[in-house]
């Protein structure tokens, strides 16, 4: 977990440098934005809602991207950005959303490069047509899934183990976040909802906490890391159905969410998921709807973060989000069913975040207040119902939202730097809003890819950058399909450490956050094969690893051997040792007897911290190569 | 009989009970790997648990403390070695083994050097090591039930062996992990408690061993001498002797005088007074202060024989089967080494109770110095120091009942090592695992069962020892090179194994033949000190054959030698780590 930690340092700091980035330049900021878009997203969901239908397509986009950056703890985030992905998905978002989640952690792993390509190539093509290109990314993703599986595991670990800690916080901020892309997109047209929607971000972050106010947060905070640990499992059993459906239900009743919430998970809303987006009857994400919506995100968010920032604001907004963001919400979330698993729960409350901000940030108040209550169901993460949930998880999720903010920041940076492809995931995610449903079984990986919902960070980013809306708006989409690879490159790289640190733990949460693949994977294929090179880069490298610990044995060993085998000699030697007492006891009892045992069980630790450290310097050599 | 023994016989039932419900409760073992290793899903410190009470045996909870009160000082070098061998294997061995996948020690050799040759004679020496150590576990089982019960030692033995049989051949490691782990720390119980109380009783009774005099029987005592003994006299004293002393028969009081030297016979009967002083076995020291002091022994090259028993012990740990296979339960490289580090605490805090069972026994139960039979030290300690009553009988049930647990947790143990490597290596590979592992555990155990209804003389540690030296010349090369030398070819690894197993092996049966004398008398008192601790002759050559037969053999060095090297020590987060199980079943 230390390296968790550590990752989460150096994204701490990178966030600040982020966040200027994003007021200085206008495409990085708007990925960037989205990050904090992204946090505000969540609420936004409240006003997705109210855009209705329209919005939520392309809100659910960009959702995915904050999802990336936000960690994997996220699912219930994720849920809530597949839902809405599910729309973008099927619209070529697939690549971003869906690919967003599934690249994302296949980018992480290595196989990014390839998959960036592939996805370049389908959000092109998602660009251009619609159905058409739609099937063939659905075809296209499903067999990169196949391959890149491993990659998302292996991000994932990484990311769990920095994102585990932050995840609480995360969550809720992914949630945020999750809007937060869809934002962008719609954001150019919703951005007269902006404002609103910010506003509820900030306050479903902050406001849940309020409402929640201390207590819940502090109950999620603390139930939160349990929470991940629990739901991480049923993630795993639970395929993306079961979260889509959960996702759908959430929304259409948000006031029922904040009792599902409390009682229940993503797995909940994840069954509601799929008949709720039918039933619900909640208008599936329409391009213009989340563009309009996304729009009015940017403004939002900069309420937010400062909001974010003032903790008072954040109960006002929480209110929005949870009302009326629901129905609209919960189309979305059909949308995202590709985050599904993930986004369940995550991805319901994103959505309803979203409506919340759009249409319902007048109503949204009200809804806030409930929101509040919801909050009090903390265990919960949807942060998408964030308001009620986000204020247990809020506060959990704040915390969280610094390391995640600052993971999403590099993300979203690296995003920037890689892919142009995102803001060619833009236009997919229009594409998306029509295939949701297909999305959704393949957007499991992207599920994910929810926990990113780096968005959180972006908002303490945005924070200081008030201008960092505008920049946000664009920024999300493309920031999906980028923040995935890089996000996931990120991740690689830095599950390498945390085994090193806390092997044991970090496996957990990779586990947890991965659906499938293996922990022992191995993360850089290239670095392996030149451990296992049969020629001189190899033997150079195995020698090294293996002359070291034999030192390293050796060393103890010998110490070992002297501090024994000496006695022998000594008491054979002088005689008189044997008669000497000390406190009572004759010097070759005391020795033999008593301190004998220390002097080994010091040895054996000593031995074994050092071997652990020697073993993760070699990991990390050819974790970098 | 009596009350005392009548609580042991329960509580060492109930022992017996205890360790098969918890054996056979939950456990659902019908793959290949359920049966070896537990499905590698044994937590750290449950498995640092079992690795410990698998490790204790009889030896180290009855043979120590029997030889502390006869040696001395001298006696704590197997304790600190059987530690320290833990911290070898930590060094050289924990993690690159498990990593190997391997779960047998032939498994090993066979994944580093595939030869089916190397394979066979590593099963060899597995059966062998397993059947010399299994013997010294079932004598104690029978010695145990012998000193509690006064019923001939071989019922113990067979009964022991019996239930080993039935708990491993129903339940294989899973269960027998629980057992071991449970069975720990019974065995810490049954010595700390009666430590404790020891000790308070010592400290009143005011008791040093700073003087020049030999232990005093601390009641009117009687011994029976059940093989023959030599007995210095330091002080005089008056005995009641009937039977046979000096050669002639003796039927009445007797005086010794101080400084004489007295040979017993068989089935003698010694009475001495309480007060009298107490004489002991040749060889032994015959006052406290030189008990306390080291090399106080008369026995010649007392260097010699203490460095090749560091050396056996320090080296011998790592090869010893029952304790490799335990590792193979780690889940990986790195739980492999914690939980040898917690291994090692374990064993330091029983150890430490060991040696104080043995000093108090030179207190308590100085009878023993007169027999020789000094295994039994901690069976009688707690009767003699808390006599009949309440107390005294039910931590005499107790301790009874920790030996049994020492000699089931370390048997069973042995047994599913040696049916392992039976019913992979022996039996022909038909049938299901499920089949072929109970018929491999009855072939394998029913012999040294046998064997032990044979009394030997020796004391159970050095017996231990003797194994430890076996291990020591065979294995420990092997895994040592294994692991660690690129070099290593199968000739030379089956040409070291065989040279040292040949040496040591000799030297083991010869010691316990009681063929010493005529060792000595060949080839002088460094011939006598070699064959009870051949490990410092033996090990060299072992190590020296592997080396120089593996170099001039160099062109069989395997060609995957690199990449099975990088797999048993690289980082489990590469990922090269892989089960050998995964491919054989």
């Amino acid at each position: 977990m230390s390296r968790p930690t550590g990752g989460v340092q150096p994204s701490v700091r990178p966030l600040p440098e982020e966040a200027v980035d994003d007021d200085r330049s206008g495409p990085a900021d708007t990925y960037r934005d989205p990050g904090p878009a992204t946090g505000p997203g969540p609420r936004t969901a409240g006003p997705s809602g109210t855009t209705g239908a329209a919005v939520p397509g392309a809100a659910t986009p960009r959702p995915r991207v904050p999802w990336i950056s936000g960690a994997v703890r996220r699912p219930d985030a994720r849920p809530a950005p597949h839902g809405e992905d599910g729309g973008d998905a099927g619209s070529g978002n697939g690549s971003a959303s869906g690919g967003a989640n599934g690249s994302d952690s296949g980018d992480r792993n290595g196989a990014p490069p390839e998959g960036r390509a592939v996805r370049r190539s389908r959000r092109a093509d998602e660009t251009d047509g619609g159905s058409t290109w739609l099937q063939q990314e659905i075809a296209r993703r499903v067999a990169d899934r196949a391959g890149e599986s491993g990659r998302h595991a292996r991000v994932e670990p990484a990311q769990g183990g920095e994102r585990p800690p932050a995840s609480p916080a995360g969550v809720p901020s992914e949630a945020d976040a999750a809007p937060g892309p869809g934002d962008p997109d719609t954001a150019t047209p919703v951005a007269p909802h902006d404002p609103a929607p910010h506003d509820p971000a900030p306050d479903g972050t902050a406001a849940p906490a309020p409402d929640g106010t201390a207590a819940p947060a502090p109950d999620g905070s603390a139930a939160d890391g349990d929470a991940w640990r629990r739901h991480r499992p049923r993630l795993r059993a639970a395929g993306p159905r079961p979260r889509s459906t959960l996702l759908p239900d959430p929304y259409a009743p948000d006031g029922v969410r904040p009792t599902d919430d409390t009682g229940g998970w993503p797995a909940g809303q994840g069954k509601q998921w799929p008949p709720a987006a039918g039933s619900s009857g909640l208008p599936r994400r329409v391009p213009g709807a989340t563009s309009s919506w996304s729009q009015g995100w940017a403004p939002n968010r900069t309420a937010l973060f400062a909001g974010r920032a003032e903790a008072p604001a954040e109960a006002p907004v929480a209110p929005e989000h949870t009302p009326e963001p629901p129905p609209e919400t919960a189309p979305v979330r059909t949308g995202r069913p590709g985050g599904e698993d993930l986004g369940t729960a995550g991805a319901g409350e994103p959505p309803a975040g979203v409506a919340t901000p759009a249409a319902p940030s007048p109503g949204s108040l009200p809804a806030a207040a409930p929101a509040p209550g919801t909050g009090t169901d903390r265990g919960q993460r949807e942060h998408a119902g964030f308001p009620g949930i986000s204020d247990p998880d809020g506060i959990l999720d704040d915390l969280d939202d610094l390391d995640e903010d600052l993971d999403g920041r590099d993300d979203l940076d690296e995003r920037d730097d890689f892919e142009d492809l995102d803001s060619d995931d833009l236009d997919p995610d229009d594409l998306r809003g029509p295939a949701v449903e297909r999305t959704e079984v393949i957007w499991r990986a992207p599920g994910l890819d929810v926990p990113v919902a780096p968005a959180p960070t972006p908002d303490p980013a945005a924070d200081p950058t008030a201008s960092s809306p505008e920049l946000v708006v664009p920024g999300p989409e493309p920031y999906t399909g980028a923040r995935p690879r890089r996000f996931a490159a990120a991740a690689t790289d830095a599950p390498a450490p945390d085994p090193g640190t806390a092997g044991e733990d970090e496996a957990g949460g990779r586990v947890r956050i991965v659906l499938s693949e293996r922990r022992s994977t191995a993360h850089s294929s290239r670095g392996l094969s030149d451990v296992q090179d049969p020629g001189t880069v190899g033997t150079v490298l195995r020698n090294s690893l293996v002359r070291s610990q034999l030192l390293l044995s050796l060393r103890v060993g010998m110490v070992a051997l002297i501090g024994l085998g000496l006695l022998p000699a000594l008491f054979m030697a002088f005689p008189v040792l044997g008669g000497i007492a000390v406190l009572g006891i004759r010097l070759p009892w005391l020795l033999l007897g008593l301190l004998v045992y220390p002097f080994l069980l010091g040895l054996g630790w000593w031995f074994v911290t050092s071997a652990e450290s020697v073993e993760q310097e070699f990991a990390d050599d050819v974790a970098d190569r | 009989m009596s009350a005392g023994a009548i609580v042991s016989l329960v509580a060492i039932v109930l022992v017996a009970v205890v360790s098969a419900v918890i054996g056979s409760v939950g456990h659902r073992t019908r793959l290949t790997s359920d049966f070896l290793v537990a499905s590698r899903s044994v937590p750290s410190r449950l498995n640092a648990s079992a690795i410990s009470g698998e490790y204790l045996s009889a030896a180290s909870f009855l043979g120590i403390a029997g030889l502390i009160l006869i040696d001395g000082v001298d006696a704590l070098w197997y304790a600190v070695g059987y530690t320290a061998g833990y911290l070898a294997l930590l060094l050289f061995v924990a993690a690159p083994l498990r990593r190997s996948g391997a779960y047998t020690v032939p498994d090993f050799a066979d994944a580093r050097l595939a030869s089916p040759a190397l394979r066979r004679v590593c099963a060899g020496v597995v059966i062998l090591i397993c059947w010399l150590y299994l013997l010294p576990q079932l004598q104690g089982a029978g010695l145990t039930v012998g000193v509690v019960t006064g019923m001939p030692d071989w019922v113990g033995s067979a009964a022991a062996g019996a239930i080993v049989l039935a708990t491993v051949a129903g339940g294989g490691m899973r269960s027998v992990t629980f057992v071991q782990a449970f069975q720990y720390w019974f065995k810490l119980t049954a010595l700390a408690v009666p430590v404790v109380v020891g000790a308070l009783i010592w400290l009143g009774d005011g008791h040093t061993f700073g003087r020049g005099e030999p232990p005093e029987f601390r009641e009117p005592t009687t011994v029976s001498v059940t093989t023959p003994v030599t007995l210095d006299v330091r002080l005089s004293v008056d005995v009641t002797a009937r039977g046979t002393v000096d050669g002639q028969p003796v039927d009445g009081p007797v005086r010794w005088v101080a400084g004489s030297s007295h040979d017993v016979g068989e089935g003698t009967e010694l009475e001495f007074a309480a007060g009298e002083p107490v004489p002991v076995t040749s060889g032994a020291p015959a006052d406290d202060e030189t008990w306390l002091r080291p090399f106080a022994t008369a026995g010649e090259h007392q260097l010699l024989a203490t460095y090749s028993l560091i050396l056996a012990t320090f080296l011998g740990t790592m090869g010893l089967p029952h304790v490799l296979g335990r590792f193979y339960t780690n889940s990986d490289g790195r739980a492999a080494r914690r939980s040898a580090v917690l291994v090692l605490a374990m064993l330091g805090g029983f150890y430490v109770m060991v040696t104080m069972m043995g000093v108090l026994s030179r207190v308590y139960t100085p009878q023993l110095l007169v027999t020789g039979r000094s295994d039994a030290a901690v069976l009688l300690l707690p009767t003699a120091m808390l006599g009949s009553d309440v107390l005294g009988v039910v931590i005499g049930g107790l301790v009874a009942a920790g030996a049994w647990a020492a000699f089931l947790s370390t048997a069973s143990g042995l047994l599913v090592s040696l049916a392992s490597v039976v019913s992979t290596d022996v039996l022909p590979r038909r049938g299901s695992m499920t089949a072929r592992f109970p018929l491999a555990t009855v072939l394998a155990g029913v012999p040294p069962t046998i064997v032990a209804l044979v009394p030997t003389g020796l004391n159970f540690a050095e017996a231990v020892a003797l194994v430890f030296a076996v291990a020591a010349s065979t294995f420990c090369p092997l895994l040592i090179l294994g692991i660690w030398w690129r070099g290593l070819t199968d000739v030379g690894a089956i040409a070291g194994v065989l040279v040292g197993g040949v040496v040591s092996t000799t030297a083991v049966v010869a010691a316990l033949a009681g063929l010493d004398p005529l060792v000595a008398g060949v080839g002088g008192s460094w011939a006598e000190v070699l064959l009870h601790r051949p490990a410092i002759v033996s090990v060299p050559l072992a190590f020296l054959t592997m080396i120089v037969l593996s170099r001039l053999t160099r062109p069989r060095r395997p060609i995957d030698v690199d990449q099975v090297l990088l797999r048993l020590h690289a980082p489990e987060r590469l990922g090269l780590m892989r089960d050998r199980l995964d491919d054989r079943s």
